[in-house]
């Protein structure tokens, strides 16, 4: 290698990390970089892009975490992601990690990458668990098959990582020849053809050419769609034809053909230079052991509820008093910081606005933290540990009826606790599709925050059916949650066949640092992303209820209050038209709880007084019909800030928004008409 | 070997009539069917229903009509002995192209296995048909799934027991996953349980564990190893 390269260079180096998921490569990158990390979004799509910085030596390293594949397909957005990256990105040298104890599929990736003509070092982590195995593994013999150099590791314990910095400021100008495999004399006989077609119409695409020859036999369609820009449509059409002509003639799908002569390759490999014991010696597996008692046929079930239940407790019970504090912390900082202003001879106008929209929105923001970080570091042990993906498995076949996947229902489950941190859980599902779905009907399950809302109206209303009434809310929103999961799969997905196809990974021990560095990036996310607009729609909603100058917080002549008169008509046929009920709505936005608050303010009612005033302004039918309106309609504005997070786009939040809406007004109108049909509207 | 399965006379038909759609258009519809038997659609949906509870036939709601394993033999068994009997009405006898089809048709349903034997054995001796004809490849095809093991689809696997892959016949993304999660031809899967509720299933494949939904295991063909 020219060391006017690499003196050029700065001693600046970048590294890719690449390889399957469970191969401990998010250990490996914690490990590189510690805690200097940055997480952020790859552009236009909502896949997780995690850089860090390192330093070896004299040497800087900047670390990118690619989305762990187990393929470098176009099926997915985490493959496209990492395959872009790697065709067109800026990197110096990838690091493959691979586990080496489950060696034949996590080579597979390995062998794509090396045939991609990607400079890479490959990384056989989990030596730990391979030598526990009894897998020995010949790395020179290994490094020599592959034409790449092999470092051994274990991330989780830091062993093997100065070695492998070493090896990548040595390594990290390797240029290699890409790797080669013999397809068989047809397949090879096409690839030289397209090859050469390739060359004829001058289709670079800043990729190997044989590569891309080889995509291309396969049908893989993003490679299609890359010549079809290069060489244009139809120069790209005689290229398809030709192969699809052969594959005609062929004895078998050429794709079938090339990922068998793939696995004959790695088969051939790992017979030269691995070790491992007969079938029938190998140690009885632990991981089988716990398997047969977590997904037993009788306790299977039992057992998901119990770590349900436990996460639940956790996450809400452990979280309220944490969330008791901050919010009497605000209050008195509130307090204190008014008089304080007022005592400085600053307008009562000016110390509201500090102290109720400024305090109040950056507190509105923080309330959620206690919730996300429990729910995160459960989430966190969940996923680290193996049994996430045993849960995904019990609970699959009741969350593929609703056309959604197993892992669905954890976020389902802490929505009711609050849909803030349900919409952050959905981050778990691989796939898009059960992504959108899951955040979508997020807000339908009852959150803590609507309760208060059934509780004052139960009780002023439906003394002698109080827990009826909230139980049906309760039971309402989930038969919506599950129609409008089979809509939004027959008109936003139609035609995609949602999978369950999913790796089963062998319980681990968490890692603490693992836990906590995920926990933080959770929070920290919803900070910045969610927090920003959080706060500006508290402080926006503080600033019409005080305008014009001169009026009551939140009365009648308040620029909502206005809002809410124009928009009162609008309910009359679900039997709640009057302006407190319009604007106690639009103030549930800030959060559902605030609807009772403002109903007090609105009816001007003390401590004890909203009672009556319900009992006098809500018949009992218009009260269950306002009820279903408060469980289903638009969320709140932590919510959407969430969803917006999540998903990367304004889309998303305004079809939450907009949807739920209307079909809260649909089914309070169905409830509140219904009602009077059946004449039980005195 | 599967057991005979007596199909009425109207189900051969449709068989016939699924057979050869497929092999001229590469694919059968319900349309296609009613308009090759010149009968209402209707009547072709209450046929097609019967033959799908045989296991003859797998449709996927509104999709093309396919011939499962035991369908595809018997209907080629059909379409043969309806070549043999036209051959004969119209080599050996001069009777006129279109009667000997309607004849071969109608008695196609009820010749006996002997008489059909006799009657191959004949057109052979008299140069008629070659040696190697559809009957000759029928019954040798016959002996070679006895030779090799039974081949099930992977949902129908019991736990515990190991199989190889023969062939995924999933079409698009869901083929590339299995693949590429290692599911290729020749692969050993060993069944390790199954969910709670029946479903999802649990395999061991290149020495790791992958779940999958019993659909998706039953468009995977495998045999006992």
């Amino acid at each position: 290698m020219s060391l006017n390269k690499l003196r050029g260079k700065n001693n600046e180096v970048k590294l890719a990390l690449a390889g399957n998921p469970n191969s401990g490569k998010t250990t490996m990158f914690n490990e590189l970089t510690g805690s200097r990390q940055h997480v952020g979004n790859w552009p236009g799509v909502t896949v997780e892009k995690k850089t860090g910085r390192a330093s070896y030596q004299n040497y800087s390293l900047e670390v990118i975490d690619l989305p762990g594949t187990y393929s470098l397909g176009a099926y997915s957005e985490d493959e496209v992601v990492a395959r872009d990256f790697l065709t067109t990105g800026d990197y110096d040298v990838v690091l493959n990690i691979i586990n080496s104890a489950n060696l034949d599929r996590n080579l597979y990736f390995t062998v794509q990458l090396l045939e991609m003509g990607v400079d890479l070092i490959a990384v056989l982590n989990m030596a730990d668990e391979a030598e526990k195995k009894g897998i020995k593994i010949d790395k020179q013999k290994l490094g020599q098959l592959l034409g790449t150099p092999v470092v051994e590791t274990v991330a989780s314990k830091g062993r093997g990582i100065d070695n492998l910095f070493a090896e990548t400021v040595q390594h990290r100008d390797l240029s290699e020849a890409a790797l080669k495999i013999d397809y068989g004399s047809e397949v090879e006989a096409l690839i030289s053809e397209v090859v050469s077609m390739l060359k004829k119409f001058d289709f670079t695409g800043q990729i190997n050419q044989r590569w891309a020859a080889v995509k291309l036999i396969e049908h893989d369609p993003e490679a299609v769609k890359l010549l079809e820009r290069e060489v244009g449509a139809s120069k790209a059409k005689k290229i398809k034809s030709l192969i699809a002509e052969r594959e005609l003639k062929a004895e078998d799908d050429f794709d079938n053909i090339i990922i068998d002569r793939k696995y004959e390759f790695i088969n051939k490999v790992i017979a030269e230079s691995v070790q491992r014991p007969a079938e029938d010696q190998e140690l009885e597996n632990v991981s089988d052991k716990i398997d047969t008692i977590v997904t037993n046929k009788y306790l299977g079930i039992p057992i998901f509820m119990t770590v349900m239940w436990a996460i639940f407790k956790f996450t809400f019970t452990v979280g309220e008093p944490l969330i008791g504090y901050i919010e009497t912390f605000f209050e008195a900082a509130g307090g204190w910081i008014g008089s304080l202003l007022l005592g400085a001879g600053a307008s009562p106008l000016i110390t509201s606005f500090i102290t109720d929209g400024i305090i109040g929105g950056v507190g509105s923001v923080l309330v959620f933290i206690p919730n996300i970080f429990l729910l995160f570091l459960a989430i966190g042990v969940l996923e680290d540990s193996g049994y996430m993906s045993r849960a995904a498995y019990v609970m699959d076949k009741v969350m593929s009826k609703l056309g959604l996947h197993g892992k669905s229902f954890i976020p389902m489950i802490v929505g009711f606790g609050c849909n803030v941190p349900g919409v952050m859980a959905t981050r778990t599902l691989d796939s898009k599709r059960d992504r959108i779905i899951s955040i979508l009907i997020n807000p339908l399950m009852s959150c803590s925050a609507r309760l208060p809302v059934y509780v004052v109206f139960a009780g002023a209303l439906f003394s002698n059916h109080a827990s009826t009434v909230v139980f049906s809310l309760y039971a309402l929103g989930i038969v919506m949650a599950v129609i409008m999961a089979g809509v939004f799969n027959k008109i936003l997905f139609k035609g995609e066949r949602s999978h369950f196809v999913m790796e089963l990974p062998p319980y681990r021990f968490p890692t603490l640092k693992g836990v906590f560095i995920h926990m933080w990036e959770k929070v920290g996310a919803f900070l910045k992303k969610a927090g920003t607009i959080i706060f500006s729609v508290v402080v926006l909603i503080w600033v019409l209820a005080n305008l014009p100058l001169g009026v009551e917080y939140a009365s009648a002549e308040s620029l909502i209050g206005q809002f809410g008169q124009l928009i009162a008509p609008i309910f009359e046929p679900l039997g709640f038209g009057s302006w407190q009920a319009a604007s106690s709505l639009v103030f549930g936005i800030l959060a559902k709880e605030v609807v009772v608050g403002t109903l007090g303010v609105v009816y001007a009612a003390g401590e004890g007084g909203l009672r009556a005033a319900l009992t006098a302004n809500f018949s009992p039918l218009a009260a269950y019909s306002f009820l279903t309106m408060v469980l289903l309609y638009t969320p709140c504005i932590a919510t959407l800030g969430a969803i917006k997070s999540e998903t990367q786009s304004w889309k998303w939040p305004l079809i939450t928004a907009s949807y739920l809406f209307v079909l809260a007004w649909v089914v309070a109108f169905i409830v509140y008409q219904g009602g009077m049909l059946l004449g039980l509207g005195v | 070997m599967e057991a005979e399965i007596n199909l009425s006379e109207s189900l051969e038909d449709y068989l016939e009539a699924i057979f050869n759609l497929i092999k001229e258009n590469g694919s059968a519809r319900v349309t296609d069917i009613a308009r090759y038997l010149e009968i209402a659609a209707s009547s072709v949906n209450q046929g097609l229903k019967k033959l799908n509870q045989e296991g003859l036939i797998s449709q996927e709601k509104y999709g093309p009509i396919k011939l499962t394993k035991s369908g595809f033999k018997a209907a080629e068994k059909i379409y043969c002995r309806h070549k043999i009997l036209y051959i004969f009405f119209n080599k050996t006898l001069g009777v006129s192209k279109k009667n000997a089809d309607q004849d071969a048709c109608s008695i196609e349903h009820a010749l006996s296995e002997e008489s059909f034997s006799k009657m191959v054995e004949y057109l052979i001796k008299n140069n008629y048909i070659e040696k190697k004809n559809c009957a000759f490849e029928m019954n040798t095809e016959k002996e070679e799934v006895k030779m090799t093991a039974e081949q099930l689809m992977l949902d129908k696997i019991k736990v515990g027991s190991k199989v190889e892959v023969v062939k995924i016949e999933s079409k698009g993304r869901l083929k590339r996953k299995l693949m590429d999660m290692g599911l290729n031809r020749g692969a050993k899967v060993e069944v390790k349980g199954k969910a709670p509720m029946g479903d999802p299933i649990e395999i061991k494949v290149r020495g790791y564990s992958l779940s999958l939904r019993r659909d998706e295991a039953a468009e995977i063909l495998v045999k006992e190893v």
